[in-house]
């Protein structure tokens, strides 16, 4: 019985006209007498038709178009309400004509003429549309299906076209991608997915997944990152299938999950820690930049306290050379004294009182340069003979120049110009920079001093030009960009300050002079120039 | 040696006692001077109200008061305030002021011309002369 009712197509007749219901009722019933599938039901009126419908659930309306009160397509959608896959074949009346338009209305099948009316092409055309129908509603139902698949899948679907536009887009997608459907229709897949994901991590997943446009090949990876808004970034799983599995740039349907709150936290988790590392990073360089600073303090700390030292020989220095002073002049004045009372008696005499009173003067020029060192004074410039200042500059190193077996060069011409300068400055100027030279030829060497006019430029503005060159070590070109700044000196611990050029430097800016140092070229040794 | 017309009178003050006595004895030996010396500070002012100097070598740096302490009273006494004074100096440095150039623990007057210690003979004989007033041509 069940196979006998799936075999039988239920068909409504509507048909107005009596003689014309029957032929066709007779004819049906006759062909299908047992073996018939055929069932039908004979409606007068389109209401009538539309009314059965709705209880049979007929699987073919037979509908003769001369039934219809009004226009056919309203007709049509009244009966085909109940059950919209319901085949339809429409019956002319004898001398009607085809109307194409027919064609396409809702449901329609197939077209059959009344004249003549063919028992073997109405059976097959019955069967024909019923099975097309049923197909037809297998179909529909499928569609609703997926359709209902695709809105309630916990997966985002998106479906794009050849061109990689947005066809389609399901609640989930939007709901992952936090985006409305509006925003991502029409939309590539490219944009939608990774516009913004930060550059480091697209990463090889989402070029390969692209890939798929290109090639129609099914590809899924089980980690990406897509653009989310309101978040930097969403990990999913993903895949791209296309609709023609090997079709070059065809549709292709794109489904995706969020991965699980715990991949998305471990994710977070990560940012999070290369955030702390960074941080950490910053950290360190931090407290790498503080020990500098902190090395620098303790360095300008040490620039100071020997400042503090400076200062402190400097008012040594003043104490000591009162000491010191009072009784070399009772000593140099005691020597003269006695050159004169015995010279004449005692042969030899007077020789060794020079010598004393030589002495004398040797121990007061250490003690003077002394004090000259560490007194801050007012500039007291003057015209005078450099000649003579480099003489008493001499006189005050000679006794390094003796230790050291230093043979000195003088080479300046008697009629050197005047110069404007502070005397006791200059001479400073002097005994540091031989001081300098000294220290550098510990094992013997030759100092040379020179001084010359020349013109100091294409005006021809003349100036007094002093050269001092030693054959000493010479100096480390790397210190030489510094060498006139404080505290710098290779000899700490050992007697030097660091000063001595410092304050040379300072000396000659305050006479608007220059000068430069730099290694010989001709020799191993340093040759400084002086221009006032 | 030297006429006694010619002398010129020259007061050393200074609290070395030896080396006044040197200075002294070179001076007299050298050039036309009467040389009287003391190295109390409290005898300065007297002593150069009786003894009337030419010129008056003052030591900067003694004990107990400043030389430039007796050079203002020096110059604020009538009578002797126009004496010329030498300096001498055991620890001269080129204008430190709170020493010697300028105004003294407030005092109106530059310590100047001055002499550094050790000093020669010869040397403190020509400071000496550039300070004695030039005889006047009559
Ligand atoms: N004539 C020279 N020959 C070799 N090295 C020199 C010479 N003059 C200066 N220097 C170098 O420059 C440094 C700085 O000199 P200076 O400022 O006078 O300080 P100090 O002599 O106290 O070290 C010296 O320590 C030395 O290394
Ligand atoms: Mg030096």
């Amino acid at each position: 019985m069940a196979q006998s009712m799936s075999q039988q197509i239920r068909v409504i007749l509507l048909e107005k006209c009596r003689h014309d219901s029957d032929f066709i009722k007779g004819f049906l019933a006759v062909s299908g007498s047992s073996a018939s599938p055929i069932q039908l039901k004979v409606a007068r009126t389109p209401l009538e038709t539309a009314s059965l419908a709705g209880l049979e659930r007929p699987d073919v309306l037979l509908l003769s178009i001369a039934s219809f009160d009004d226009a056919v397509p309203d007709g049509l959608a009244a009966m085909l309400a109940p059950s919209p896959a319901t085949a339809v074949v429409l019956l002319y009346e004898r001398g009607q004509r085809w109307d194409e338009a027919d064609f396409s209305l809702p449901g329609v099948q197939d077209v059959l003429s009344k004249d003549p009316l063919q028992l073997e092409g109405l059976q097959r055309t019955l069967l024909n549309a019923s099975r097309l129908g049923r197909a037809r509603s297998q179909l529909r139902e499928k569609k609703e299906i997926l359709k209902a698949l695709f809105s309630a899948s916990a997966d985002g679907i998106i479906s794009f076209s050849p061109v990689q536009r947005a066809l389609e887009v399901n609640p989930a997608a939007c709901r992952i991608l936090g985006a409305s459907e509006r925003e991502l229709l029409g939309r590539t897949a490219e944009e939608i997915f990774f516009k913004s994901t930060e550059p480091e991590k697209r990463g090889r997943a989402a070029d390969f997944l692209m890939q798929t446009f290109e090639d129609g090949v099914r590809r899924s990876v089980d980690r990406v990152c897509f653009s989310a808004s309101g978040e930097h970034s969403l990990w999913v799983q993903c895949t791209l299938q296309p609709i023609h599995e090997g079709a070059r740039q065809g549709a292709v349907i794109a489904v995706f999950k969020s991965l699980s709150d715990a991949i998305q936290k471990e994710e977070k988790l990560k940012d999070a820690i290369q955030e702390q590392f960074r941080n950490e990073q910053r950290l360190v360089e931090a407290l790498s930049e503080l020990k500098k600073l902190n090395q620098q303090l303790k360095e300008t700390q040490d620039q100071l306290i020997q400042a503090e030292k400076l200062q402190s020989v400097g008012r040594l220095a003043a104490g000591v050379a009162h000491e010191v002073k009072n009784p070399l002049a009772i000593i140099m004045q005691g020597a003269e004294y006695l050159k004169h009372s015995l010279a004449r008696e005692n042969e030899g005499i007077e020789g060794v009182i020079e010598d004393v009173l030589d002495a004398v003067r040797r121990a007061d020029g250490v003690i003077q340069g002394l004090l000259d060192f560490s007194s801050p004074a007012d500039a007291e410039m003057a015209e005078g003979d450099l000649a003579e200042v480099i003489d008493e500059a001499l006189r005050l190193v000679k006794h390094v120049t003796m230790a050291h077996k230093v043979r000195v060069v003088k080479k300046i011409p008697q009629d050197l110009k005047p110069v404007f300068f502070d005397r006791n400055r200059i001479q400073h100027v002097f005994v540091n920079l031989f001081s300098n030279a000294l220290y550098a030829m510990k094992e013997g060497g030759e100092l040379t001093v020179c001084a010359r006019s020349e013109a100091e430029d294409l005006q021809s503005k003349p100036c007094i030009c002093a050269e001092i060159l030693d054959t000493g070590s010479g100096i480390d070109p790397e210190l030489l960009d510094k060498i006139f700044d404080p505290f710098v000196t290779t000899r700490r611990g050992r007697g030097g300050t660091g000063l001595g050029l410092s304050v040379v430097k300072g000396i000659m800016d305050l006479h608007s002079g220059h000068i430069k140092i730099e290694n010989r070229e001709d020799c191993k040794g340093t040759k400084v120039t002086l221009r006032f | 040696m030297w006429d006694d017309i010619e002398r010129k009178k020259i007061l050393i003050v200074d609290d070395e006692e030896k080396f006044l006595a040197v200075t002294k004895k070179n001076l007299e030996k050298s050039g036309p001077y009467e040389v009287r010396i003391e190295s109390r500070v409290s005898e300065v002012i007297p002593a150069v109200k009786e003894f009337k100097p030419d010129l008056i070598i003052l030591d900067v740096m003694m004990p107990d008061r400043r030389g430039s302490e007796i050079a203002y009273e020096i110059r604020n006494t009538d009578k002797i305030k126009q004496i010329p004074i030498l300096f001498l100096t055991a620890t001269a440095m080129k204008g430190q002021k709170e020493l010697f150039g300028g105004l003294v623990d407030g005092l109106p007057f530059t310590i100047k011309p001055t002499v550094s210690k050790p000093v020669s003979t010869a040397d403190l004989i020509k400071a000496i002369e550039s300070q004695l007033p030039k005889p006047t041509d009559e």
